[in-house]
């Protein structure tokens, strides 16, 4: 399991990467509600706003595998510059997920710069509501926990289960990401 | 269905006969396992031809051998591209825009005069992309595929060879679309 003291700074780091998406958009003359994540923004991608925090391309890639694995999504680093991509083929809610996930890794595991590779497996568990595997890697649990905190700003959530209720559907439907990410999330905030 | 386990070694060796093998080696089989052999390369050559590696997937081999290339022998031909000094003549020298991009903006951009080498860190990127994105009145609809569009090029620049030359290398790309005006269809 991650700490909880562990998940407190994978929270803040998801946050600061917000507000560093927000400081880019700023840069083009583009503002955003303080209140509100860009994640909602319809002119804001959610592949532009990873690329404006890596400074890398951000790319589908049909049929990634690599060492004959499926994979869900990569961070490769060529020279100083990060590469991510992720699987043309899955759903888009997975993708989103998978690209967050792979920010996760850059923000959090950086420093190595080492290739991350993330099969299915490791990334939104679609098969199960419960967290991921206590023997999965622990940079992948938290790349996940960075994922969720970043697609599912946590003062956010809070504020719409406040507001409409927790409808797991709605909820998914309205952060774009997989009923079972919502769920765990919901479980882990407590609400 | 199950093959007979002699027709499917036959068919694996025909098989690796059609992909390997030699005219001289193809003269030592039956008439019969000659004419196999030929309809297995037909097919073969069908698969090859009707196979397409998608864009995206094509300019990301290019752009990692490049830079492989780039590292390794910088005097390569291959990697002797256009020495680039501004945000507007590295996007004159990629030759390709987003179609999103209308007309005017990119002609903006085109011309834009922002150092090259301000592009390089992601923070400056911004500030300096940010700047001539307004500069060109980018629509805000196109910040999206712009940011990413600058991302890739940036990935593709290599330092020159020499130590004191300034600007940076867009290796020259073979066979790259050429943004141009569009066709009705």
């Amino acid at each position: 399991m991650i700490s909880d003291t562990q998940l407190g700074a994978i929270e803040q780091a998801a946050d600061e990467a917000r507000q560093h998406v927000r400081d880019h958009l700023a840069a083009y003359g583009c503002t955003l509600d303080d209140n509100y994540s860009c994640l909602f923004d319809p002119d804001i991608t959610l592949q532009a706003a990873v690329g404006l925090i890596t400074g890398g391309p951000v790319e589908p890639c049909p049929n990634l595998i690599r060492r004959d694995e499926r994979l869900a999504g990569v961070l490769e680093w060529v020279g100083i510059t990060p590469f991510i991509y992720y699987e043309a083929y899955d759903l888009v809610v997975r993708q989103r997920f998978s690209i967050a996930h792979e920010l996760g890794h850059f923000r959090l595991h950086a420093q190595q710069r080492e290739h991350c590779q993330c099969a299915h497996a490791a990334v939104d568990p679609q098969d199960s509501d419960d967290e991921p595997l206590a023997t999965a890697p622990r940079f992948e649990r938290e790349a996940d926990a960075f994922a969720a905190a970043f697609l599912m700003p946590q003062a956010l959530l809070r504020a719409d289960v406040a507001q409409f209720g927790r409808c797991v559907a709605f909820l998914a439907a309205r952060y774009q990401v997989s009923e079972p990410a919502m769920r765990r999330r919901l479980r882990r905030l407590g609400l | 269905m199950t093959w007979p386990q002699a027709d499917a070694d036959r068919l694996s060796h025909l098989f690796d006969l059609a992909q390997r093998a030699t005219e001289a080696d193809l003269a030592a089989l039956s008439l019969a396992d000659q004419q196999e052999v030929a309809s297995l390369r037909r097919l073969l050559d069908l698969i090859d031809t009707a196979w397409q590696a998608p864009e995206a997937a094509v300019d990301r081999v290019n752009a990692l051998f490049l830079r492989k290339l780039a590292a390794e022998e910088p005097h390569h031909p291959w990697v002797q591209g256009s020495v680039v000094y501004t945000l507007g003549e590295l996007i004159r020298a990629s030759g390709a825009a987003p179609e999103s991009l209308p007309e005017p903006v990119y002609a903006q951009l085109a011309q834009d005069p922002t150092p090259v080498e301000q592009l390089l860190e992601p923070e400056m990127r911004s500030r300096a992309a940010g700047l001539a994105a307004q500069r060109a009145a980018m629509p805000r609809a196109l910040i999206s595929d712009f940011v990413l569009w600058l991302n890739r090029l940036v990935a593709n620049l290599v330092q020159p060879a020499g130590p004191a030359q300034q600007g940076l290398v867009f290796p020259r790309r073979q066979g790259h679309r050429q943004r141009g005006p569009k066709h009705d269809k």
